[in-house]
């Protein structure tokens, strides 16, 4: 028996029946004060989103960030320096660079393999041109 | 959605908190009828006035309302919902009885007699009851017409456990010795 009826025991039930159907013998609400109170329950909640709204704002920001990656990396991929062809790296290095041109005029000399000195040349101007090594595709 | 949703209160409450605009105005809705009867006896005992009651029982539910989003930030039951609605009802049941009062008087008056004392033809419980202290008949009438437990009396009031075990013992006792209401009382 928990406190609850102990208590109840402290009052006998006819005159906690009595009590509770004097309380209750109160009028009830009428239409007009439901209808006032629910009106403006929906009023209230009108001013949230509907539900498609509200996962199109949930997803919106992750989804925008998502395709703002995606355009940049396409935009640096279009628009970035263009990959060196795979012949200009001479050393086998994975890079064009300064190194390539210097192994072209070794090649050049070592084995007077017809290398023209115009291509060397070419290639030691467009290497120094650049700003950093790129790696070959 | 109506007296038989079988969702809890906390469900209910939850659905206000994050539910779309028609989802918790369904919810609302359910809350609303389920604890209207409630609000309305605990406004009509420190009002006995039919028309303010229902000013204040519209009050509590407008303060209710106000906890949800988009204006509140939320609610989260850690007890029944009538713990919070008592002293809510309780009190805009008082400051409507003030304002009526106010109008009628024109005055300031400031009613330290509430609640009222019963009508002349009250039966011999209500005379009872009305005879006890406010804050005794206040106890008693939670306790065994609301069922509330001693502790959620505690949490209703906001005060201490003992003060309630207290001020109800001391009303049973004097209910106990009152002569017109001998009959209910039994051997």
């Amino acid at each position: 028996m928990d406190d609850r009826d102990q208590e109840l025991e402290t009052l006998p039930q006819a005159l906690v029946s009595r009590l509770k159907a004097s309380d209750r013998a109160q009028p009830i609400v009428d239409p007009r004060t439901d209808r006032a109170v629910l009106d403006a329950a929906r009023a209230y909640f009108a001013q949230r989103p509907v539900a498609a709204a509200r996962y199109r704002r949930r997803f919106a920001m992750p989804l925008g960030a998502a395709a703002a990656v995606l355009l940049a990396v396409l935009v640096v991929r279009s628009f970035g320096p263009e990959p060196v062809a795979l012949a200009d790296d001479v050393d086998g290095s994975g890079r064009v660079d300064i190194l390539d041109a210097f192994a072209l005029a070794r090649a050049a000399r070592d084995d007077a393999s017809g290398v023209a000195a115009a291509r060397i040349e070419e290639l030691g101007y467009r290497v120094v041109a650049l700003d950093t090594p790129r790696r070959v595709p | 959605m109506g007296p038989t949703d079988r969702r809890s209160d906390e469900e209910l409450v939850a659905i206000c908190n994050v539910g779309d605009a028609h989802e918790a105005a369904r919810a609302f809705e359910t809350l609303y009828r389920r604890h209207r009867d409630f609000v309305l006896r605990v406004a009509r005992r420190f009002t006995r006035d039919r028309e303010i009651a229902l000013d204040a029982l519209q009050e509590t539910f407008a303060y209710l309302l106000r906890k949800f989003p988009p204006v509140g930030e939320g609610l989260t039951l850690t007890a029944r919902l009538s713990t919070l609605l008592y002293p809510v009802a309780k009190s805009s049941a008082i400051d409507a009885v003030r304002k009526a009062r106010r109008y009628v008087v024109g005055g300031d008056e400031v009613l330290a007699e509430l609640p009222a004392e019963p009508a002349a033809e009250a039966q011999p419980i209500d005379a009872a009851l009305a005879a006890l202290s406010p804050e005794r008949r206040e106890v008693v009438t939670l306790r065994f017409v609301d069922d509330l437990s001693l502790a959620e009396i505690a949490l209703a009031l906001d005060v201490p456990l003992g003060t309630v075990k207290s001020r109800l013992h001391l009303a049973i006792k004097e209910l106990r010795g009152d002569s017109r209401i001998k009959d209910l009382l039994g051997p």
